[in-house]
C-alpha cells in the first residue's frame, strides 16, 4: 500500500505533465492541469492516512478520550481542499483564455493557432 | 501594539480591493478616490512596519491568536520590511501612472474589476513578503498568478496565448512548489518557517528533503523565469498593458527571489545549500547563463519593452547568484539589488509606457525622439540608465560591486566577469538609443516638446529623485539588511 | 476487505486518466475526467477525507466539467491533429522522466502509508485532533483547522474564487456591448427538462444551505454548500434560458455579491482589530456569545465563504457560457 499510493500519486502528476508539455490542444493541455493537480492530492491525502483510523470528525458525546491515532489527518485534508478550490479557479481562468483564443484564431490547436500568430495581418 | 502594521501592511490594500469589488459597480467615480486613499494608507503602514523593525529588529504577528506552528504567522524581520517597502512604494507609483494610462487602453467599464484585481495583487506581493508558513506562499502565489493573469491578459488580442502559456507555466510552477513542501511535511509534520528550520537539521540527509529542495527550487525558478525557465516571461510581459506591467514586471519575479531567499536561506539554511548538497556550481552556473543570455537578447532586440523584459532575465540572474554565493556582502549585494531593480524597472517600464503612448511605438527611433520631445522622461530615462550601467552613486553600482566581491571571494570568476559584460552591454544599449538623437536630422519642422500629463510626470520624477536618493543612502541600508542576514554566512 | 478496494481503485485511475488524455473526442474526454474525479472522490473517501471527497465531488466532477462542457459547447469538441512534433514530444519525455525521477527517489525514503507514528500524523496534527473541540466546540476537526486555526489561508482560497470570477468576467466580457436587438432567445428545450429543473432546484438549493449550515457536525461547509447552491442556480439558469437568467442573477451583481462574501469573512476577523486584538481572533466575541464565539464565528465565516463560493461558481458558468455577452448559451 506504501508504495502502491504514492506512486500512482507520481504517475498522475507525471501523466499530467506530460499533457501539459506535449499536447497540442488548449482543452487537452488544461485536462492535463487537473490530473496533475489530484496527483497532488492523492499525495498529500496518502501521507495523512492512518490504519485502522476513522473521518477526522469528534465523536464529542463518547465516553474517554480523544486519541490522535483514532482519527485520520485533519491537516493535510485542509491544505488539500484549498488546493481544490484553488485548481478550479484556475481551470476557469484557463477555459476563458482558451475560449478567447478560439473567438480569434478558430482553433483549439498550438500549432494552427502559432502558424496564425506568424500570419502579417496587423 | 506596534506589530499591527504587520498585517496592516497587507490588509489595507486587501480590504481597499474588497470595498472597490462591492461598491465599483455602483459608484464608478469613487474608484479613484478609493484607491487613492487605500495606496496613501498601504504607504503609511509600511512606513510604520519599517519604523518598528528598525527599533524591534523582528514582527511577529499570529492569525487568530494562535501561536505557531498551530496557527499561521507573519514573520517580519529588516529585509521583508524593505521588500515591504518597496512593493508599496512601486506599487503607489504604479498606481499614479495608471490612472492616466489606463483609460487609454481599457474601457471604462471594466475599470472597477481591473482595480480590484489590481489591489488584490498587491496586497497578495506583499503578503508573500512576510508570511511565514510555506503553504501559505502557496496559496498567495496562486492569489498573485490568478489576478496577474487576469490583468496581463487585458492587452487585448495578442496577449491571450502568451497568458494561456503562462497560466500552464505558473500553475506548474506553484505545483512544483506545493509537491516540495509535500516532501519537507512529510518527513517533519510542520509548515511554519521557524519550526521547519529547527527539525530540518535532524533529517537532512533524507532522500525525501533532497528532493524537496529540488522542487521547491525549480518551482520558484520557474515563477521567477530563471533562464533555462524563462520562456514565458518576455511575451506575456510586451503583450501586456503598460499599466499592469508597472506593477507585474518590477514586482512579479523580485517577490519569488525572496521567498526562495526566505526558503532557502532560513528554511534550508545556508549550512545545508553550500555543505550538505553542494549545490553551489549548478546554481552559479543556472545564474551566469540567465546573465549571458539575457545580455544577449538585450542587444539583439530593438524595441524598448522587449529589451526591458530581456534585462530583466539577467537581473534575476544577478539576485539569484548573489543568493547561492553564500557570502555575506553576496547576499547583501541581492537584497539590496531586489530594492533598486524594482526601482529601476519602474521606472523603465514607465518611460516605456510613456513613449508608446506620446509617440506611438517605443522602437529606437521613438526613443531617440524622446530626447527632443519628452524632455522629463529622457531625464529620468538617462538616471535610470546610468543605474543600470552602474555608475556611482547609483544603486546599480554598489549591489553589482558587492556581488562582484562575492563572487571573487568565492572563486566564481565566470559570474564576475558575466556581470560586467552586462555592465558594458547596458552601455552600448545606451548609447544606442543616444545616437539615434544625435543622429536624427535636425530641420526646422522638428516636433516640438510635448508636455506630459501630471500621471506621468509625478510616477517618473518621483521614481528617479528615489532612485538616486536609494542610492545615496546606500550606507544606512547594508547596515539594516545585515543584521538580517540567515544564520551561516562567511 | 477495505484495502482491496482500495488497491483496485488506486490502479483503475490512472487508467481512466490515461483514457481522458487518449480519447481524441474532447467531449467524452471531458465525460471521462468527469469520471475519473468520481472514483477520485472514493480512494479519498476510503482514506478517511471525506470532506475532500466531498469537494472533489461537488467541483472537480460537477462543476469543472459544466465549465469545460459550457466552453466545448460554443467552440469545438473535435481535435485537429498536425505532422508528428517529435522535437517537443522528446523534451516533454525528458521532462517527465527527470520529474518522475526526482519523486521516486524522493519516494524511497518515505514513513509507511497509514503509520499514526510518522512526523505527519504526529506533529502538529495531534495538537489539533486533541484540544480542538475543547477550543472550539466544533466537532468537525476540518471545519475548524480550516475556519478557525488555519483560517487566513481559507479567506485567501475564497479570495481566489473571487479572483477567478472577476479575472474570468474581465476577459470575456465583450468592449462593446452586443447588439441588443437580438431578440429574447428564450429556452428553446422540452417541457420536461424545464419542469424536472424547476422541480429539482428547490431542493439542491436546500441541500446547499444544510451543507453549509450543518458543516460543523458533518462533512461540509462553506465551500461544499457554496458549490452546491451554485449549481442549482446553474441549473436554474440552464432551464429559464439566458435572458431570465440575466435579468433575475446578472454578472455584476454576482460580482458584488461575492466581494461582499469575502467582505463578511474579512470583517468579521478585522473586528478584533478594534481592541488591538489580532486579526480573525473569534475570542473577542466571548463576552457576547460565551464558550460557542469561536463555533459562531466560524459559521458567519463559512456563510462568507459560501456566498462568494455560490456566486463564483454560477458567474463563471455564465460568463464561460455566454461569451461574456450574455446573449446566447446553452
Amino acid at each position: 500500500m506504501t508504495t502502491l499510493s504514492y506512486s500512482v500519486a507520481i504517475i498522475l502528476m507525471t501523466m499530467g505533465l506530460w499533457a501539459m508539455l506535449s499536447k497540442k490542444n488548449l482543452i487537452k493541455k488544461l485536462m492535463g492541469l487537473a490530473i496533475f493537480q489530484t496527483g497532488i492530492i492523492l499525495f498529500f491525502i496518502s501521507m495523512g492516512a492512518k490504519e485502522g483510523a476513522t473521518i477526522p470528525i469528534l465523536d464529542h458525546h463518547g465516553y474517554g478520550g480523544i486519541y490522535s491515532d483514532d482519527y485520520a489527518n485533519p491537516l493535510t485534508q485542509i491544505l488539500m481542499l484549498t488546493a481544490i478550490v484553488v485548481g478550479v479557479a484556475t481551470l476557469g481562468l484557463g477555459l476563458a483564455l482558451a475560449r478567447k483564443i478560439y473567438a480569434h484564431y478558430g482553433s483549439f490547436n498550438e500549432d494552427d493557432i502559432l502558424a496564425n500568430l506568424r500570419e502579417p495581418n496587423e | 501594539m506596534s506589530s499591527q502594521w504587520a498585517f496592516l501592511a497587507m490588509g489595507i490594500p486587501f480590504f481597499t480591493a474588497l470595498i472597490m469589488g462591492s461598491v465599483g459597480y455602483a459608484a464608478p467615480r469613487f474608484m479613484r478616490w478609493i484607491g487613492a486613499t487605500g495606496i496613501t494608507l498601504a504607504v503609511f503602514a509600511s512606513i510604520g512596519l519599517w519604523s518598528t523593525v528598525s527599533t524591534d529588529e523582528y514582527v511577529s504577528y499570529f492569525f487568530g491568536g494562535w501561536l505557531p506552528p498551530i496557527g499561521i504567522a507573519l514573520e517580519v524581520d529588516r529585509i521583508s520590511a524593505l521588500m515591504v517597502l518597496m512593493v508599496h512604494g512601486v506599487a503607489a507609483l504604479a498606481y499614479i501612472f495608471s490612472l492616466k494610462a489606463l483609460p487609454n487602453e481599457l474601457p471604462a467599464s471594466k475599470h472597477p474589476v481591473y482595480y480590484t484585481l489590481y489591489f488584490l495583487l498587491i496586497s497578495g506581493f506583499v503578503a508573500l513578503a512576510v508570511t511565514g508558513d510555506v503553504f501559505n506562499v502557496y496559496v498567495l502565489f496562486e492569489v498573485c498568478a490568478l489576478s496577474g493573469y487576469a490583468l496581463l491578459a487585458m492587452g487585448g488580442k495578442k496577449a491571450y496565448v502568451p497568458t494561456f502559456n503562462y497560466v500552464l507555466m505558473g500553475s506548474l510552477g506553484a505545483c512544483f512548489y506545493l509537491i516540495g513542501v509535500g516532501y519537507l511535511f512529510i518527513k517533519t509534520g510542520t509548515l511554519n518557517m521557524a519550526h521547519l528550520a529547527d527539525v530540518l537539521p535532524t533529517v537532512f540527509f533524507s532522500r525525501s528533503i533532497l528532493t524537496a529542495f529540488i522542487l521547491i527550487t525549480v518551482g520558484l525558478f520557474v515563477k521567477m523565469a530563471l533562464f533555462p525557465f524563462h520562456g514565458w516571461m518576455p511575451n506575456v510581459y510586451t503583450k501586456a498593458p503598460v499599466s499592469t506591467l508597472c506593477l507585474m514586471a518590477p514586482l512579479g519575479t523580485k517577490i519569488c527571489v525572496y521567498v526562495l531567499l526566505r526558503v532557502v536561506g532560513y528554511v534550508f539554511s545556508m549550512e545545508y545549500m553550500t555543505n550538505i548538497l553542494a549545490v553551489q556550481p549548478i546554481m552559479m552556473t543556472l545564474a551566469t547563463l540567465a546573465i549571458v543570455v539575457g545580455t544577449l537578447y538585450v542587444v539583439y532586440h530593438r524595441h524598448l519593452t522587449r529589451i526591458i523584459m530581456f534585462i530583466i532575465v539577467s537581473e534575476i540572474g544577478y539576485m539569484v547568484g548573489g543568493i547561492f554565493l553564500g557570502q555575506m556582502d553576496s547576499v547583501i549585494g541581492a537584497v539590496y539589488h531586489i530594492a533598486a531593480d524594482a526601482l529601476m524597472t519602474v521606472t523603465l517600464v514607465m518611460v516605456a509606457g510613456v513613449v508608446r503612448h506620446c509617440l506611438g511605438g517605443d522602437a529606437i527611433a521613438d526613443v531617440a525622439m524622446m530626447f527632443r520631445r519628452l524632455p522629463t522622461t529622457a531625464i529620468a530615462f538617462v538616471i535610470v540608465c546610468l543605474s543600470v550601467i552602474g555608475v556611482p552613486p547609483m544603486p546599480g553600482f554598489f549591489s553589482k560591486f558587492l556581488l562582484i566581491k562575492g563572487a571573487f571571494m568565492s572563486g566564481y570568476y565566470g559570474f564576475a566577469v558575466a556581470l560586467l559584460i552586462a555592465s558594458l552591454t547596458a552601455v552600448f544599449l545606451f548609447f544606442r538609443f543616444f545616437e539615434g538623437y544625435f543622429y536624427m536630422k535636425t530641420d526646422n519642422t522638428a516636433p516640438s516638446v510635448i508636455q506630459e500629463p501630471w500621471a506621468y510626470r509625478i510616477p517618473l520624477v518621483v521614481a528617479a529623485i528615489g532612485l538616486v536618493g536609494f542610492g545615496l543612502s546606500f550606507s544606512y541600508w547594508y547596515g539594516f539588511i545585515k543584521l538580517a542576514l540567515p544564520l551561516g554566512l562567511a | 476487505m477495505l484495502i482491496a478496494i482500495e488497491v483496485g481503485l488506486l490502479i483503475l485511475v490512472p487508467c481512466v486518466a490515461f483514457v481522458a488524455l487518449w480519447l481524441r473526442d474532447l467531449m467524452s474526454a471531458v465525460i471521462v475526467l468527469g469520471a475519473y474525479s468520481f472514483l477520485m472522490c472514493l480512494v479519498w473517501t476510503g482514506m478517511g477525507a471525506v470532506d475532500v471527497a466531498f469537494t472533489e465531488a461537488a467541483v472537480g466532477a460537477g462543476v469543472s466539467t459544466v465549465f469545460f462542457i459550457a466552453v466545448l459547447f460554443n467552440t469545438t469538441r473535435n481535435i485537429t491533429f498536425n505532422p508528428l512534433d517529435v522535437s517537443s514530444k522528446l523534451v516533454a519525455l525528458v521532462a517527465c522522466l527527470g520529474f518522475g525521477y526526482v519523486l521516486l527517489q524522493g519516494v524511497s525514503d518515505l514513513p509507511d502509508w497509514g503509520d499514526p507514528y510518522s512526523p505527519v500524523n504526529a506533529g502538529v496534527s495531534t495538537y489539533y485532533i486533541e484540544n480542538a473541540y475543547a477550543d472550539t466546540h466544533v466537532p468537525n476537526l476540518v471545519t475548524t483547522v480550516l475556519a478557525d486555526y488555519r483560517s487566513v489561508d481559507t479567506m485567501l482560497e475564497t479570495t481566489v474564487v473571487l479572483i477567478a470570477l472577476l479575472g474570468i468576467f474581465m476577459i470575456l466580457k465583450k468592449d462593446r456591448p452586443a447588439q441588443s436587438d437580438s431578440s429574447d432567445t428564450q429556452a428553446h428545450d422540452s417541457l420536461i427538462i424545464r419542469l424536472s429543473a424547476r422541480f429539482i432546484a428547490p431542493f439542491i438549493q436546500l441541500f446547499g444551505l444544510y451543507v453549509v449550515a450543518h458543516g460543523h457536525h458533518s462533512p461540509g461547509g462553506g465551500f461544499q454548500g457554496g458549490v452546491i447552491l451554485g449549481t442549482g442556480l446553474i441549473l436554474m439558469a440552464m432551464s429559464m434560458g439566458m435572458a431570465s437568467a440575466k435579468r433575475l442573477l446578472s454578472i455584476p451583481r454576482m460580482i458584488i455579491l461575492a466581494a461582499v462574501g469575502v467582505l463578511i469573512y474579512a470583517g468579521w476577523g478585522a473586528v478584533p482589530l478594534v481592541y488591538n486584538g489580532y486579526f480573525l481572533d473569534y475570542s473577542v466575541w466571548e463576552s457576547v456569545f460565551g464558550s460557542m464565539a469561536r463555533s459562531h464565528s466560524m459559521l458567519i465565516v463559512e456563510i462568507g465563504v459560501a456566498l462568494t463560493v455560490m456566486c463564483g461558481m454560477y458567474g463563471i458558468y455564465m460568463s464561460l457560457v455566454s461569451d461574456g455577452g450574455m446573449q446566447e448559451g446553452l
